[in-house]
């Protein structure tokens, strides 16, 4: 099952120099994001599991959007994490729903040999709010915890949710 | 004469829109904006020659549009609209910007694009990091094609640096979404606003 996408937004940071100290390789972040319709919005429902298969769709299609901007293959992507912003008539709940039951596993597959847990941040919020995305190495490889940061101005305030996928 | 300057981060924003309204678009409409975060040889002090940020922005002009068309995955005659827009850090003037994309910036974007009569619209200003600027967006070769009146909203969350300006272009692949959904399945040479349409210009 799929949901219904309004739209799809790729941010790609290439950080070349820190406090003027240029870096030996470029670091790309990356962050996927859908805005996908909230069916469940304005309403109480109880079971979520059709947002499992929305988020293992999800998983998929943000995870090869971010290897198609990045120009990269899934042995290049060195660490991970996920996000959600629910729109204000939604529950915190629904983003968890997409994000916690069946996302990772496309995402595992597509990136094929990774060991940790993708870290997560959730929210409910207005239009144009802001997240921030934990990311932790996805394989054994040492590289510290970063963070990305992404909004999107024009989500009309309450109904739509977003859920997203990082790499670095 | 182009001159590189030292660019601490590039930043692309490439936004897929599918639908609008309910309305599915029969192709999705893509936009994009690529930013670079430069430093800025005159903040904190009055310069009176600001040709090294004419030359900078005549670099960054071919530089930024080959990136942002790459991000898109198009070729470059498929761009409908573009537009440009800086950031100056807060140690920096107006006329900064003004610099950078007035007098040479232009000239690379057309050439990139291969087409490009009508003005590329712009916007400044001088803000904090982590300020947004909707970059404005208009048909590549007639300012009245009212469909392609558009922006693309972008944000760079540590920059510019007081001592920083962040130049960005941006560019679409179609009208926009509304218009690209309802009126452009309407026959005739003008759109329901009754300016003429893209194909027109």
């Amino acid at each position: 099952m799929k949901p219904y996408v309004r739209k799809e937004v790729v941010i790609i940071d290439e950080i070349r120099a820190e406090i003027g100290k240029p870096l030996p390789v470029p670091l790309r972040k990356c962050a996927s994001v859908a805005i996908v319709e909230n069916l469940f919005a304005g309403k109480r429902v109880e079971d979520l599991s059709l947002y499992g298969e929305y988020g293992e769709w999800l998983g998929r299609l943000l995870v090869e959007n971010a290897l198609e901007a990045l120009g990269v293959g899934p042995e290049e992507i060195q660490s991970y994490g996920k996000a959600v912003v629910t729109g204000l008539a939604g529950e915190q709940e629904h983003g968890s729903a997409l994000l916690h039951i069946a996302f990772d596993g496309p995402v595992r597959e597509a990136l094929r040999d990774t060991l940790s847990i993708i870290p997560s941040t959730e929210k409910a919020g207005p239009a144009a709010a802001r997240s921030t995305c934990r990311c932790t190495a996805s394989g054994p490889s040492r590289c510290g915890p970063t963070t990305t940061r992404w909004r999107s101005p024009s989500r009309t305030a309450q109904g739509p949710m977003k859920s997203w996928w990082c790499s670095a | 004469m182009a001159t590189e300057p030292n660019i601490r981060k590039l930043v692309v924003f490439r936004e897929t829109i599918r639908s609008e309204g309910g309305c599915e678009l029969e192709k999705p409409l893509r936009k994009c904006a690529a930013a670079a975060v430069i430093k800025n040889p005159y903040a904190g002090a009055y310069q009176e020659d600001l040709t090294l940020l004419m030359e900078y922005g005549e670099y960054l002009g071919g530089y930024l549009t080959q990136k942002a068309v790459e991000a898109m995955g198009i070729d470059p005659s498929e761009v409908h609209s573009f537009g440009k827009a800086c950031i100056v850090g807060l140690d920096g003037e107006h006329e900064h910007a003004a610099a950078l994309m007035h007098p040479r910036l232009g000239a690379p974007m057309r050439a990139y694009l291969g087409a490009g009569k009508a003005v590329i619209p712009s916007a400044k200003k001088i803000a904090a990091p982590g300020a947004t600027l909707d970059v404005p967006l208009l048909h590549k070769d007639a300012m009245l094609v009212r469909s392609h009146y558009d922006a693309i909203t972008i944000r760079i969350p540590d920059a510019p640096h007081a001592d920083e300006v962040v130049v960005a272009v941006a560019f679409t692949t179609a009208a926009g979404p509304t218009r690209a959904s309802a009126a452009f399945r309407r026959k005739g040479s003008r759109d329901r606003m009754g300016s003429i349409r893209a194909e027109r210009a």
